[in-house]
């Protein structure tokens, strides 16, 4: 039992909106071994975030209902966790790391002081002297590669840069956190150098520390660059999964083809012209395939029915219906 | 065909984004069922301040009028509030005290919210120039002395009556606005879209009222709601130490200083004038809440 | 030939912080844009790209140096900008969210320029608004649509469209698309070259993100702390970058393809953060975060020296009289 860490099943979240029902995630499926580095790759509005605020709980239940799907976090259902329980999966079980260092920080206690904190109340250290917690803390400053943790643990957030201030919220998240780390675009206010840096570093402390990483990005390079596996969502589907060098040596879903084409090369080569038409309306969602308003190869049958999952080749899943022709199979939306 | 179609679409007093706006108003308004109470209320208060002749069961107990025979009355078939110490029906002069309360806080609000307004869009604008520092330290001078006890002095200065309650309570409310506005206008002033009408080479006058202004709308309307119900408040107080409406008109705060001294026999003379007050502030101020909620930002 | 459309000559922004202190945000920039161009101009946040396009729309006052647009000279002394410049010279912002007023239509948005200079007689405008949507590709209707209806890509066109109103000659690009998704982005990128081409537009194109200036680009300069670093027409630059920052800031992108890897730099890694600009290092300013530094780079600022035609480079490393090959540093 020890492979899986998250186990998220056929789940559905929607947002109560003076419309109805705004349907921003859709039966969607995605796991995480230990372990495993893995992305959750889709452009801004496709859900990626929603999701993985629900998996730690972090959205007020009265703005949104789940209607189908279950969620399980070391094979226990965290849609059905009491209030201790949830405390203790977001004490030490998971954490988040947010698109903005500035926000994640209280700005009135300093660094030492919030760091101090999030050690004393993970209860990972039980009966731990406050030197010895002293100790963690400067531990955890120096493994995301700041000199001088001292000088750190005094400054208040303001008296950082962005880059430090992110780096201080990867420390924290890792001096508490046993098993999933859950990086919400942790670089994209940052500057390209000093994202390359941190993202260097957080693949080597994942890594070193066995822990799990969800990436959530928007950019196809960050991923290609740091995780094993990816999922690509589009409209609150997951619209392809497989191993990072499959999806850029084999892209198959028609939206991934054309998220591809997009990005502008440091080869040249000229522009794409992006992709027609836009994220589509999610209170009433395309009945079929929700690409298929801006899908080229789109048919009356992608219209009207959902997409199965086809394994095209080993570990890759599309959700497309051209796929599920040449293997002669199709219907209902298959699970693994 | 296409010129056409728009051309029609201009026609029509809503654009369809109109349309949309108002469903999201009304969804975000809704939410909060104090709101709603609080629209009811208000409603109703219009109602009786504009229909009170034709609604009241005695008008002619509002003015000078006196039936010693009916004095005292408590409340019962033939006075539903009771009558007072000259035999007056409170319930008509509660309702027609309505008129006076809600004519007060559109004539405050109606001269203060504009004035307030223009001198906060422009000290909002030239923020950090002189125009900024001398508007704002005018208003700051006002804003330091308390509100109640300024309106006091005014009204005592000048002959105590209806008109001068209003101008003493409007002199005191708009430095409330030009603070409000000149918060909002300053960061206003910082957003791309006022940079770029200022790079095309638009006029100042342009640009504080075609592109500032509308943006501070919002919480000047919000404000106003709330406000409603704090010049009553304030008009029911210069009423009650006499420096408001004058007898034998009716005034909330007037009523329930009559009635203060008859208490606590003719318990009725004072409850049910404060009652009245009171249902018109709170319904003021739940429905300047649903008012805030309505422009808040962000939600579903 | 074509002809210089706009010339910075030594351009200086400083902004007083306290008593005798300054931030350099622009310290002594040199640059020609000709006619027909597109500069791309990169670099980090901080580097002061964005201050020279303020600064160049008079949104600053310059304090040295000499702003060469069409002939016309604006010096420190200039007060604001004269009407021409105004309608000739447009900037697009990058925050589609606040350029546009939320409280306005699209109409009332593109009517401003066209009544400020009086591009069309009143009874005209509305067409005009059309012919311009059109050139934007936005359907007509959407002249009543407000710009919180509309999405962050459809918002940017409305921002290029009220650039275009005024017929402008040139056009500052103030990162257009880095808040926008890859696909709307290409999109919009489509759109301003499609435009360049059409309206015989020049672009000055600010932004952070290298893979884009590839594309768009025919001429690139590079920023860091106030200063550029170095300039080359965009082939150049990318097959054969010589200045350690920019050879710094190439290995740093997260790109999608072998193609596009064996072009980054290989033996450089991304150390160090910029530094604050108001204690600026003594010497080359790069030298804190550069891996080849010398003692040299300590002790004395480097001058732009031509390494080969149109390719400019202010690094010690870099000897102009050195034969190919052995230019880079470092190699």
């Amino acid at each position: 039992m020890d492979g899986r860490v998250l186990n998220i099943e056929d789940l559905s979240i929607w947002y109560k909106t003076y419309r109805g029902h705004s349907k921003v995630v859709d039966h969607i499926d995605l796991f995480v071994d230990r372990g495993e580095k893995v992305g959750l790759v889709g452009e801004s509005g496709c859900g990626k975030t929603t999701t993985m605020k629900t998996i730690l709980r972090v959205i007020d239940p009265s703005i949104i209902d789940i209607p189908n799907g279950k969620i399980e976090f070391n094979g226990k259902s965290v849609l059905g966790m009491n209030k201790e329980e949830l405390l203790e999966l977001r004490r030490k079980g998971a954490s988040m790391i947010s698109q903005s260092p500035m926000s994640a920080l209280n700005p009135v206690f300093t660094i030492g002081q919030q760091l101090m904190d999030i050690i004393k109340y993970s209860g990972q250290y039980p009966g731990a002297s406050k030197q010895q917690m002293v100790e963690v803390a400067k531990e955890a400053i120096t493994s995301v590669m700041l000199s001088d943790p001292e000088r750190i643990m005094e400054s208040y957030p303001h008296q950082l840069s962005g880059g430090m201030r992110q780096r201080i919220c990867i420390a924290s998240s890792l001096v508490t956190t046993r098993d999933l780390l859950i990086a919400d675009e942790p670089c994209t206010a940052l500057d390209v150098t000093i994202q390359d840096q941190i993202h260097r570093m957080l693949r080597e402390l994942v890594e070193e520390k066995g822990r799990s990483l969800i990436m959530i990005t928007h950019s196809l390079g960050v991923a290609r660059e740091l995780v094993d596996r990816i999922y690509i969502m589009y409209g609150g589907n997951i619209v392809e999964r497989c191993r990072t060098k499959d999806l850029f040596r084999n892209p198959s879903h028609p939206y991934t083809i054309g998220l591809m084409e997009c990005v502008p090369r440091l080869s040249g080569g000229g522009l794409s012209a992006g992709i027609y038409g836009y994220v589509p309306d999610y209170v009433n969602p395309p009945e079929g395939c929700r690409f298929c308003p801006r899908c080229k190869f789109a048919t009356e049958q992608c219209r009207t029915m959902r997409p199965p999952h086809v394994e095209i080749e080993p570990d890759h899943f599309v959700s497309c219906f051209q796929y599920a022709k040449t293997a002669g199979e199709g219907g209902a939306a298959g699970h693994e | 065909m296409q010129e056409n179609e728009l051309k029609k679409k201009k026609k029509g007093i809503f654009s369809p984004s109109t349309v949309e706006n108002l469903k999201i108003y009304r969804y975000k308004f809704s939410r909060n069922k104090l709101s709603v109470v609080g629209f009811v209320l208000v409603c109703i208060s219009v109602f009786f301040a504009l229909f009170a002749p034709y609604i009241v069961p005695h008008p002619e107990h509002i003015g000078a009028f006196v039936d010693y025979a009916n004095a005292g009355q408590a409340p019962g078939a033939a006075y539903w509030f009771g009558s007072d110490n000259m035999g007056r029906d409170i319930f008509s002069r509660v309702i027609y005290s309505f008129r006076g309360a809600l004519l007060m806080s559109i004539v405050v609000l109606v001269i203060a919210v504009p004035v307030g307004t223009i001198l906060g869009l422009i000290a909002g604008y030239h923020h950090g120039t002189w125009a900024d520092t001398i508007i704002m330290r005018i208003t700051d001078v006002f804003l330091s002395v308390p509100a109640l006890i300024l309106a006091l002095c005014i009204a005592s200065i000048l002959k105590p009556s209806m008109m001068n309650s209003m101008l003493a309570v409007t002199i005191m409310w708009w430095p409330w606005y030009t603070r409000l506005v000149y918060g909002q206008a300053s960061s206003v002033s910082g957003e791309y879209f006022v940079k770029n009408a200022e790079l095309v080479g638009a006029s100042k006058l342009h640009i504080m009222l075609k592109e500032i202004l509308p943006n501070c709308l919002s919480p000047i309307l919000t404000k106003m709601a709330l406000d409603v119900g704090w010049v009553i408040l304030m008009g029911a107080s210069l009423s009650f130490v006499g420096l408001g409406e004058q007898p034998p008109t009716p005034a909330f705060g007037q009523m329930i200083s009559d009635g203060a001294g008859y208490m606590p026999d003719l318990w009725w003379m004072t409850i049910f004038p404060a009652i009245g007050v009171a249902f018109m502030i709170l319904g003021f101020n739940f429905l300047g809440d649903g008012i805030r909620d309505m422009f808040d930002k962000g939600g579903h | 030939m074509s002809k210089d459309i706009l010339t910075a000559k030594d351009l200086k922004q400083y902004f007083p912080v306290g008593k005798d202190r300054f931030v350099r945000a622009v310290d002594g920039v040199n640059f020609t844009i000709q006619e027909g161009e597109v500069m791309g101009l990169v670099g980090e946040s901080g580097s002061g790209k964005s201050t020279i396009a303020y600064t160049v729309m008079g949104m600053y006052q310059q304090t040295g140096g000499e702003i060469i647009f069409n002939g016309k000279t604006i010096t420190p002394k200039t007060k604001g900008r004269s009407k021409e410049f105004r309608r000739e010279v447009q900037i697009v912002f990058q925050d589609p969210g606040s350029s546009l007023n939320p409280y306005q239509d699209v109409k009332q948005i593109l009517s401003l320029p066209l009544k400020v200079h009086n591009i069309v007689p009143k009874n005209e405008i509305e067409d005009k608004i059309l012919e311009i949507l059109e050139m934007v590709e936005l359907p007509p209707d959407f002249m009543y649509k407000s710009p919180g209806s509309i999405g962050g890509g459809e918002r940017q066109l409305v921002s290029i469209a009220r650039a275009l109103c005024s017929n402008p000659k040139f056009i500052i690009l103030d990162e257009p698309t880095s808040s926008l998704d890859v696909s709307i982005q290409a999109k919009i990128l489509n759109m301003l070259m499609k435009l360049h081409e059409e309206q015989k537009l020049t672009y000055l194109f600010i932004t952070h993100d290298m893979g884009v200036m590839r594309n768009v680009s025919t001429k690139i300069a590079i920023m860091y702390l106030g200063k550029i670093c170095e300039i080359a027409p965009t082939k150049t630059f990318y097959e054969a970058p010589l200045h350690p920052y920019t050879q710094m800031l190439l290995s740093a992108i997260p790109v999608i393809s072998e193609e596009e890897e064996a072009l980054k730099p290989k033996r450089i890694r991304c150390e160090g953060e910029i530094p604050s600009p108001v204690n600026l290092p003594k010497g080359c300013s790069f030298h804190t975060r550069c891996m080849f530094k010398k003692e040299i780079c300590m002790r004395e600022d480097p001058v732009m020296k031509e390494v080969e035609p149109g390719h400019f480079v202010r690094c010690h490393l870099c000897d102009p009289d050195a034969p190919a090959g052995e230019k880079k540093p470092g190699l």
